[in-house]
């Protein structure tokens, strides 16, 4: 069957956003099979409010994400849950060239240490490709208050993969 | 550690039949009548225009209908009547029902409370403590707009001996 102008529209959005959003889902997530829903929830639902059948804007579904794994992680077995879940670190959060694949265990371990306040806007920013604009629509904070703290949280994660290597 | 150190890794890409899922949940999709893709938890239903309902029903009846007889023959079985519980962990994935109650409110009412003398057969009285429950069960589905209200009335009576009273 061949794919309407929409649906082909759709493959390619989904195609080169789908990673930053499993990326920001499974730093909230306890398990992997709950990131991936939280992305596909979310995705549906966000497509559903826009309205009329396009891509969704990122910083709706990222905002999405985050308000529906709030609501996951509220039960205390959740919460508990994810904390072991993060902990082990089960899924590799980034991909790398081979000379990059200690950089990427080392940033994923730092960022798994960092706190969520920061690692949120750094992973928008980085891997989501948000502006300090969408980011602060994202997490509904002032825009100033998104660029201060992924400074700070670059600062952090410095002295976090320094603490890490040594 | 700079920012171009992190500019130099990418977020890890996603698993194909994951993509595919993702792809196949194109609101576009879901309106020509492709059956929507489904979570480990819970499927995701696209937007249902009203215009062609009638060619989803048998996607939201049948599970609705099983919610509607769960939700009222469950607590009619059990013998503590209507409580609320908690989540059972270790529940399986395939027992999941297929309609996602994403806001449930459990809630019960105190309708009349009153006190009632009865007397046994040697002539003890007997302070019979009486109590006319409304429980409440709501559960929202709001992904496809489902809202399911059960009220149930319930009677407590406890008795109570005046010696203990």
């Amino acid at each position: 069957m061949d794919e309407t102008p929409e649906q082909a529209e759709w493959r390619r959005w989904v195609g080169d956003h789908a990673a930053g959003f499993l990326l920001f889902a499974r730093q909230r997530a306890r398990c992997e099979a709950d990131a991936q829903d939280l992305v596909q929830e979310a995705l549906v639902e966000s497509a559903r409010r826009q309205g009329d059948g396009r891509p969704p804007p990122r910083a709706l579904v990222f905002a999405t994400i985050r308000r529906r794994a709030i609501d996951m992680a509220r039960g205390e077995d959740r919460r508990l849950g994810r904390e072991q879940a993060v902990s082990d670190a089960p899924e590799a959060w980034f991909d790398s060239s081979v000379e990059d694949r200690e950089l990427a265990r080392l940033v994923q371990t730092a960022m798994n240490r960092l706190p969520d306040i920061y690692r949120e806007v750094i992973t928008l920013r980085m891997w989501g490709g948000l502006t300090f604009a969408q980011i602060a629509e994202t997490l509904a904070i002032p825009a100033n208050t998104a660029a201060s703290r992924y400074r700070y949280g670059l600062a952090e994660l410095r002295k976090l993969a320094k603490e890490v290597l040594a | 550690m700079s920012e171009n150190d992190l500019d130099l890794i990418e977020a890890a890409r996603p698993p194909e039949d994951f993509l595919a899922r993702l792809v196949a949940a194109s609101p576009t999709r879901s309106e020509a009548g492709a059956p929507p893709p489904r979570a480990r938890h819970a499927a995701a239903g696209g937007a249902v225009r009203l215009s062609t309902l009638w060619r989803h029903w048998p996607r939201w009846l049948i599970p609705a209908v099983a919610t509607v007889l769960l939700v009222v023959g469950f607590p009619l079985l059990r013998p503590g009547g209507l409580k609320p519980r908690a989540r059972e962990p270790g529940l399986a994935v395939g027992a999941r029902p297929a309609l996602k109650a994403d806001d449930i409110q459990i809630d019960r009412q105190l309708v009349a409370a009153f006190d009632a003398i009865a007397h046994l057969p040697d002539g003890e009285p007997v302070r019979l403590r009486c109590r006319e429950w409304a429980d409440e069960v709501v559960m929202r589905d709001s992904a496809r707009g489902i809202t399911i209200e059960r009220h149930i009335p319930r009677v407590e009576v406890v008795p109570v001996s005046f010696e203990t009273y």
